[in-house]
């Protein structure tokens, strides 16, 4: 995002059309990375909204925090998440939303063609570990850097890699079968 | 080992230029042709993933969550709400009246030159206040911002020079204050938090928008300023060694006056060509503190205890951003 460590600072300093701008900017890459972790589009909507009132709240706190504004965006996201699986694992599964997910376009085939593959890969990505899956929501989901996983998660970026490369070939192994099988 | 580390990093360069839409699977594999056969069916599932997860909330959620974070940012500023900014308009005017009333000429002009320490500076700081409500247009407030803005950088260099540091905090504080204000209310054309009438998204739409003069004023808590002429109060503060005069910059100084309580500017039966006159009378002036501030600062730090240095820099970083991005919202 072009200067975005300027709104950042503006932000920082309580400048709401900088927080905006960043609010605006962030906003659906979160809304995907939360989709893509729970696969629930009522919670994800919910989720969203809560990162950043969260990240609103505290943007004051950021500057000492030494690390990318996306980063720190997304450990808020992963934060809110944890909460929500803590309480979701007494209900054993997370289930998929019916109506997941609402596209930006109107063309209804599409829209149950892309919700198929959604589905798909949310429901493989269960069979990743967790640290597997975080890589996969925040390089595809997020859209983020290896650098910007790497200070999200506090790993090295040789370890993201590593990640990246084994979460891949695992869920081909899972989409792969699952297409067989289909 | 060293292999496999090698093809994690040629699978995040190959990963890097698909997600980017910078290359295609093809050209991966022919820039490593040695891994294509391992590489293809990795890159295929990511092109996959990819798209099944290219998914957008929709417009109804989009336009529901955007207008309860503008409530809420509307409702609850990170900083405080100013006494000033609570006030109708004539109480506002009420007060200025008294203000003029209870001081004499004399008392005035001595109020609008104090400096930080002064008995007289709560009248400054105060009189600063309702120079800001009385202004009568968006334009006038940010000359108005401006001079208060000079006015701090003035304050800051006064208290590094008589060593009255305790209140380099506060200034510095007020100086930031004074340039998001300023530079929020330069913005007001452009409030990206707006919802249109139907209730879509309208992001970055220039309709429709926020009032947000009245945002800006929101935050202005004790925002000091002068209700003279600027550059009358260099001239008065005697014994500095830093003065406007040895400043070298292209741009001419504009002469901002600051309204007097009481004597507002009326601005209703302003003509087009005024209000023009007035924005390049403005951008004139943020040009001056864009060029004045910076280098004052910076010539402040060779003489400023080392406690006081980061404050200081501080001051320079936004004084240089700030204003470089006013003008080009006013060049917009």
């Amino acid at each position: 995002m072009q200067d975005e460590q300027n709104l950042v600072q503006r932000a920082c300093r309580g400048d709401k059309e900088a927080f905006a701008k960043l609010y605006e900017y962030h906003f659906d890459r979160i809304y995907r990375y939360v989709v893509m972790k729970i696969g629930n589009q009522t919670e994800a909507e919910d989720m969203t909204q809560r990162v950043f009132i969260r990240a609103y709240e505290a943007i004051g706190s950021y500057k000492s925090q030494g690390i990318q504004f996306s980063a720190w965006l997304y450990r808020i996201a992963h934060n809110q998440m944890v909460d929500f699986v803590r309480k979701e694992s007494k209900k054993q599964t997370v289930p998929l939303d019916e109506s997941m997910p609402i596209l930006g376009k109107s063309d209804p085939e599409h829209e149950v063609e892309v919700k198929i593959e959604l589905e798909k890969v949310v429901l493989a990505s269960r069979h990743l570990t967790k640290a597997q899956r975080e890589v996969v929501s925040l390089r595809f989901g997020g859209g983020l850097s290896i650098t910007e996983v790497a200070q999200t998660m506090k790993k090295s970026e040789g370890a993201i890699k590593a990640l990246q490369h084994s979460a891949i070939q695992a869920l081909r192994k899972t989409l792969t079968a699952g297409a067989q099988d289909g | 080992m060293a292999k496999n580390k090698k093809f994690e990093i040629i699978l995040d360069e190959c990963l890097e230029l698909l997600l980017t839409g910078e290359g295609t699977i093809e050209q991966c594999l022919q820039r490593y042709p040695e891994y294509a056969a391992e590489l293809k069916p990795l890159l295929i599932t990511a092109t996959s993933i990819e798209k099944a997860v290219d998914v957008k909330p929709s417009q109804e959620f989009k336009a529901r969550a955007h207008y309860q974070m503008q409530l809420l940012m509307a409702g609850s500023a990170p900083k405080r709400t100013s006494f000033w900014s609570l006030q109708p308009k004539w109480v506002i005017a009420t007060m200025a009246v008294m203000v003029v009333f209870l001081m004499s000429g004399g008392t005035v002009l001595a109020a609008n030159s104090s400096m930080p320490g002064s008995p007289l500076y709560p009248i400054k700081i105060a009189a600063e206040n309702i120079s800001l409500q009385l202004a009568g247009s968006d334009i006038e407030k940010a000359e108005i911002y401006a001079a208060i803005a000079e006015r701090r950088v003035e304050e800051m260099i006064y208290v590094v020079e008589n060593g009255k540091t305790s209140y380099a905090v506060n200034i510095a504080q007020k100086y930031d204050q004074t340039m998001v204000a300023l530079s929020t209310l330069s913005l007001s054309t452009e409030n990206v938090f707006a919802l249109s009438a139907t209730g879509t998204d309208s992001f970055g739409a220039t309709e429709n928008s926020l009032d947000t003069s009245k945002q800006a004023s929101a935050p202005q808590v004790g925002l000091a300023a002068p209700s003279v002429a600027t550059g009358t109060e260099s001239d008065q503060t005697g014994d500095r060694t830093l003065t406007t005069e040895t400043v070298t910059t292209s741009t001419p100084v504009p002469n901002v006056t600051l309204a007097t309580p009481g004597t507002s500017t009326n601005t209703s039966n302003k003509t087009m060509n005024s209000i023009l006159t007035d924005k390049d009378k403005l951008k004139q002036y943020i040009a001056y503190n864009a060029v004045y501030h910076p280098e004052k600062l910076q010539q402040l730090l060779d003489i400023a205890p080392e406690n006081i240095k980061p404050l200081i820099r501080h001051m320079i970083e936004n004084a240089t951003l700030d204003n470089r991005q006013i003008l080009d919202k006013l060049d917009d």
